[in-house]
């Protein structure tokens, strides 16, 4: 006897869509009816990887950790722009020099916010850099896009950047109704990364300060030193900024090695080590953090989250999942880059892939999403 | 399993309660397997389970099912792996009865069954199209032409 799924009672069905990726739900709310309205409310709990941007494609694709497949979402918005992402939200720079930001583009509600464009940006320099880079994207015109908060949850929120990526890794910082950015006056040392931190942007340069920033206070805008990273820290290939589940500051350091690019040139790449401290700025210590626990840091060129994670995310604990972050973008990579990416286990030191595929683009690398909608 | 029992101790009499199908089968299981179901719980808690409990919407064959499922979970000393496989070969069923077991613990308040049968359905759509999902399912109940639009404009993203 055939049973009519279409009239299995509605909280029935939301059950048997509960688990489903963002695809699959989509999928799930398109059979039917009944099956339509009964789906569960979109929701996420796990990042996904945005792949690199495949020249002249409207479609981008994404690869969801869970079920281990990629899925392809209409997506024109972000053609042949350079992505950054922070709390789920995409910042797209496109080759007009005009500046975006997109709700989660695995939600199925769109959103996008206008940012001033990067002739906008307070420094003089950019407009010789938008010229001398314009058939190569704009990779390190802007290197970092970090939001204090998801637009869609405070009216009142911030977007720092830091620019000048090249360079002098300066810090511009925007609130909704501004018509440019204004710069965050620093020591003059180039940032390397920016997190939102218990009310105030913290940067972390590159001779070891960790500076801070009330975005929210009086103009101008400056970032004051609050601690310095001992010497032994120092000479890293890469440091992030990221705010432990728990609520505590840590700097992870990340380790590669020079590496042969295709076109015969040295680039870095190749990681193969972390190591993660927890800097307490009450007492200005530190201490290295052998173990993560039960939680997993995601760095790249998002700004960098942390996830407690368990059996039903399909996440390890205790590592930390990388993306290429080593990007020289320049006209001797013009295949793009993207390929120095793992998951680094913090226990042994081991290094295996996320993704298995390979994804590189000259101009927009593979990031993390945020879960956040 | 049946042990050569030649203990002097005479065997503490398991409290049983029945089962009546809508098709007229009774079924005994024991209580503390039948506690699972906080339908039946509450009957037992109440005192109503004395007697065969009519199930007027689970036929025999599920019923049988369902309580060869309660009395698996209620087996001590079963560890968690080989559990799971047991639950898998469990769910290893056609459609319809998927669709029973769902209704059944439903019905009977098995939040285990329920999450199980559930979980296998989503699975089973998991990087499936729309259409191969209602030709799964026989589901015919299909937008008109102006909704399919809809849905496929309000829908980024891209079967394949």
């Amino acid at each position: 006897m055939g049973r009519n799924w279409a009239d299995l009672p509605p909280e029935l069905l939301g059950l048997c869509s509960q688990d489903l990726c963002p695809n699959d739900l989509s999928a799930f709310r398109a059979v039917c009816h009944t099956w339509r309205s009964a789906a569960v409310e979109e929701s996420s709990d796990v990042p996904w990887l945005m792949l690199g941007d495949k020249t002249g494609e409207r479609c981008r694709e994404f690869f969801c950790l869970p079920c281990q497949r990629i899925h392809k979402k209409l997506l024109p918005q972000v053609k042949e722009t350079t992505c950054f992402s922070s709390r789920g939200w995409v910042l797209t720079i496109g080759r007009d020099w005009e500046l975006h930001m997109l709700k989660n583009p695995m939600s199925r509600h769109s959103h996008i916010i206008k940012l001033p464009n990067l002739e906008k940006l307070p420094d003089a320099e950019v407009e010789d850099l938008l010229m001398h880079h314009h058939a190569y994207g704009y990779g390190d015109i802007i290197v970092k896009f970090v939001l204090s908060d998801s637009p869609t949850a405070s009216v009142d929120y911030r977007v720092m950047v830091i620019f000048n990526g090249h360079n002098s890794g300066q810090l511009g910082l925007w609130k909704p109704g501004d018509k440019e950015w204004t710069e965050v006056i620093t020591p003059d040392s180039f940032n390397l990364d920016v997190i939102f931190y218990e009310g105030c942007f913290y940067a972390l340069n590159d001779v070891g300060d960790i500076l801070r920033c009330n975005a929210y206070g009086p103009t101008p805008f400056k970032a004051k030193r609050v601690f310095t990273m001992p010497r032994e820290l120092m000479g890293w290939e890469q440091m992030y900024l990221v705010q432990s589940t728990t609520g505590s500051l840590l700097v992870v350091l990340r380790q590669g090695q020079w590496v042969v690019s295709r076109q015969g040139q040295y680039k870095s790449g190749g990681t193969f080590e972390f190591h993660v401290f927890e800097i307490n700025l009450k007492t200005k210590s530190w201490k290295g953090v052998k173990t993560l626990k039960n939680t997993s840091l995601f760095l790249g060129r998002n700004s960098s989250f942390p996830l407690e994670v368990d059996e039903k995310h399909h996440i390890k604990p205790n590592c930390i999942y990388f993306t290429d972050d080593f990007l020289d973008i320049s006209p001797y990579t013009k295949d793009g880059e993207g390929d120095d990416m793992g998951i680094y286990h913090l226990e042994d030191g081991t290094i295996e892939p996320h993704f298995q595929g390979k994804s590189c683009s000259p101009h927009s690398p593979p990031i993390w999403i945020e879960p956040n909608f | 399993m049946s042990s050569s029992s030649s203990s002097s101790l005479p065997p503490c009499p398991k409290k049983m309660i029945t089962l009546k199908s809508s098709d007229g089968e009774t079924f005994q299981i024991e209580e503390t397997a039948a506690l699972q179901s906080k339908t039946l719980e509450n009957m037992i808690d109440e005192n109503c389970a004395s007697t065969p409990i009519p199930l007027r919407s689970i036929n025999g064959k599920i019923l049988a099912k369902v309580v060869e499922f309660c009395n698996k979970h209620a087996e001590v000393g079963v560890d968690a792996e080989s559990l799971h496989a047991w639950d898998a070969e469990f769910v290893n069923v056609e459609y319809t009865t998927l669709f029973d077991y769902i209704l059944a613990a439903n019905f009977l308040e098995i939040p285990t069954l329920l999450d199980l049968a559930s979980g296998v359905v989503g699975d089973m759509i998991k990087g499936k199209t729309p259409d191969e999902i209602r030709k799964m399912f026989n589901i015919n109940d299909a937008f008109s032409p102006e909704e399919e639009e809809e849905v496929r404009r309000a829908n980024q993203w891209a079967f394949e």
